[in-house]
């Protein structure tokens, strides 16, 4: 029996108007910060999404905590929609998903103890049924997030924590409310070598002992590769490729995934190899190229990448990419197997 | 380093340097690194923030920040002890000889001057040309060499890119045709890509102009990546001085082994990561004897009360300091 996704997206955009190309023109321009995003995040599974900045990756984390309101498409939370949801329906919502955030160093109040820091999410969604139980929530959280014992940490400062242990703070304040997914964006990039191992097997221990899902948002992914299980690709606002992180890492269809895997560091000086590197920066996401939208950077586009834009294409059972060679190239799959996932129920 | 050594550019030798503190107090920064540095040569300067590696480099420069003090031991520059130059004489060498990107710089732009005005700045400040047409022109080869065409030098910063920004800020350090550039964390805050494209563009510099070329960063990935040598350090001093392959595949001090298990390697996803337990010592609260010692997972009783010195361990260069090797490996 296959369980049914704790969360379901399926084509979403998102556009922010940026007012019009001239005063007397009539066309309004539009980033296009999501382009028809569709995936599935499994009970308890851990999904990375990767892609440069600007692809419309924190725009996603951001539609799905209910900060932006997508423009189109629809998210299911445990098989109900949540695309609309307001107030009360919301917040309790955002009960279920929490966001870790990329700055430890940022997003602690400095006059705030540790105890509020973590407490304050019970008050905002009236959890604080009594003191004792706060306390009890309190440092449960903090010995989940890995702060042992919690009683040397409730009274300290945010500044007299390491960059390590903030980032704990920051996870246990998300903890508290017990959600069942949590949205980690790029959660270790600022923070040194040495302790961003420590926070990984964090979030891979709270999966196996809470059972809670998570999405993760990097540009890197060799720590994907460590985290996940399933990857998805993003460029310009959609998904290029998804699948299971081996068979992505190993045999990756896309260019772009093959550039960016080629480009990643691997700590090894006798494994340096060829890099594709690829030209210039992402296009614009107001003008999105016409065709395949990776065509102007692509090494290896033709004429029909101007003129049509793939969808994503059956690899393997689990493997989808989205580009013309695969279609073309790839005879291992058969007709009418291409599940578009915003077409599959 | 190979059979054929190039000519050696730099040498520092038992440098130490101190930051003063405002009650006379003296905090170890650095204490006691030598490193040498030839023709074209890539050395990859790794640490944890706060390790010493910008104090270093500012060191070289001398352009330490009044409270830092260059307590012992000697720069060498093409033969020129740096240390007795006087300010003008140092002046000289600043950005002609040795020229620097500050990490972060790119951020540092003048926003209402365009890029080419400020690449012109920095020519006029050390290597003045007279004439504007030849300037202009010497600008847009600047910009070609970066791979930025000539046309946009009359942008501004927030018309660039981040990766353009950088590019600009490696042209203006080129302006005056250095020998060794410094370039302290140049990708830290850029995606992989762009990171690929300044990491190739470097390359591409001491390929074509022999450019000798130390790279500041915590990133062992990108070391492993384009560097010959690499120095790692820990809390103020030299953990281990080796050839890059020696590091990533035979490394002897237990904190450059763990700093390697930390990184996730995509050609073996699957290792465990390791952390290291605790955090880097603070400069006022530093360990009596190893620095590495309290996160250290072989430490005996020896490395908490006596410091190791640099042990050498082979004719090649390879330094660490670690009683564990004491005696040879």
């Amino acid at each position: 029996m296959i369980p049914s996704p704790i969360l379901s997206i399926r084509d979403l955009r998102k556009l922010f108007p940026v007012g019009r190309p001239g005063i007397w023109s009539k066309q309004d321009r539009y980033v296009h910060a999501l382009d028809g995003v569709s995936f599935d995040l499994e009970h308890g599974g851990v999904l990375a999404l990767a892609g440069e900045s600007g692809c419309g990756k924190s725009t996603l984390a951001l539609t799905l905590m209910g900060l932006e309101r997508p423009t189109s498409g629809q998210i299911y939370f445990e098989g109900k929609e949540v695309t609309h949801l307001q107030s009360a329906g919301l917040k309790a919502l955002r009960r279920q998903i929490q966001m870790v955030f990329q700055d430890p160093y940022e997003s602690l109040n400095p006059l705030m103890t540790v105890r509020q820091i973590v407490a304050e999410p019970l008050g905002v969604h009236g959890l604080e049924r009594s003191r004792q139980e706060r306390e009890g929530r309190v440092r449960k959280a903090l010995e989940d997030a890995g702060l042992r014992p919690a009683e040397i940490f409730l009274e300290r400062l945010p500044h007299e924590l390491s960059g390590g242990q903030r980032q704990r703070v920051v996870i246990a304040a998300a903890l508290v409310l017990e959600p069942r997914v949590l949205l980690a964006d790029e959660p270790v990039s600022m923070l040194d070598v040495s302790i961003r191992a420590e926070i990984l097997n964090l979030l891979i221990e709270l999966r196996q002992s809470r059972g809670i899902s998570v999405l993760f948002i990097t540009h890197d992914l060799a720590t994907a590769a460590y985290l996940a299980e399933r990857v998805a690709v993003m460029y310009l606002g959609r998904i290029v490729e998804i699948g299971p992180i081996q068979q992505v890492l190993n045999d990756p269809q896309h260019p772009y995934t093959k550039a960016l895997l080629s480009v990643i560091p691997i700590p090894n000086p006798r494994q340096r190899r060829e890099r594709i590197i690829l030209k210039g920066a992402p296009p614009n996401p107001i003008e999105i190229p016409p065709g395949c939208r990776f065509h102007p950077r692509c090494p290896v586009a033709f004429e029909r990448c101007k003129l049509v834009d793939p969808q994503l294409t059956a690899v393997s059972a689990e493997h989808q990419a989205a580009c013309l060679l695969v279609k073309e190239g790839r005879g291992n799959h058969k007709e009418g197997e291409t599940t578009d996932p915003s077409t599959a129920r | 380093m190979s059979a054929a050594v190039p000519p050696l550019l730099m040498e520092v030798r038992h440098l130490s340097i101190d930051y003063i503190g405002p009650d006379k107090t003296r905090l170890k920064a650095v204490e006691d690194v030598s490193f040498t540095l030839h023709e074209s040569e890539m050395l990859g300067l790794v640490g944890e923030s706060g390790c010493g590696k910008t104090t270093l480099m500012l060191a070289v420069l001398r352009l330490l920040p009044v409270a830092g003090r260059i307590v012992s031991g000697q720069i060498f520059f093409q033969g020129r002890d740096l240390l007795a130059l006087n300010e003008n004489e140092i002046n000289q060498v600043r950005w002609r000889d040795i020229a620097m990107i500050f990490q972060g710089a790119m951020n540092a732009l003048n926003p209402v001057t365009s890029i080419g005005d400020q690449i012109a700045e920095a020519i006029q400040r050390h290597t003045p040309i007279a004439d504007r047409k030849a300037l202009h022109a010497r600008v847009a080869q600047l910009l070609d060499l970066v791979g930025i065409t000539g046309s946009r030098a009359g942008q501004y910063p927030f018309q660039f890119s981040g990766g353009m920004r950088q590019r600009a800020m490696i042209a203006m350090a080129l302006a005056c045709n250095p020998k060794i550039l410094i370039a302290d964390e140049p990708t830290t805050a850029l995606d992989v890509m762009i990171q690929a494209q300044i990491l190739e563009l470097l390359q591409d510099l001491r390929r074509q102009l022999g450019q000798a070329i130390i790279l500041v960063t915590h990133d062992l990935g990108v070391i492993a990546e384009v560097c010959d040598s690499v120095l790692v350090m820990y809390g103020g001093v030299t953990a281990e001085y080796a050839e890059v392959d020696t590091i990533y595949n035979s490394p002897v001090h237990p904190y450059t082994q763990d700093l390697i298990r930390a990184f996730p390697d995509l050609s073996n996803p699957h290792d465990k990561l390791a952390s290291i337990p605790g955090f880097p010592p603070r400069l006022d609260q530093l360990p009596a004897g190893c620095r590495f010692a309290p996160r250290c997972r072989l430490a005996f009783e020896r490395c908490q009360h006596e410091q190791p010195r640099l042990y050498e361990l082979d004719n090649h260069g390879h330094q660490a300091s670690c009683f564990l090797v004491e005696g040879g490996v």
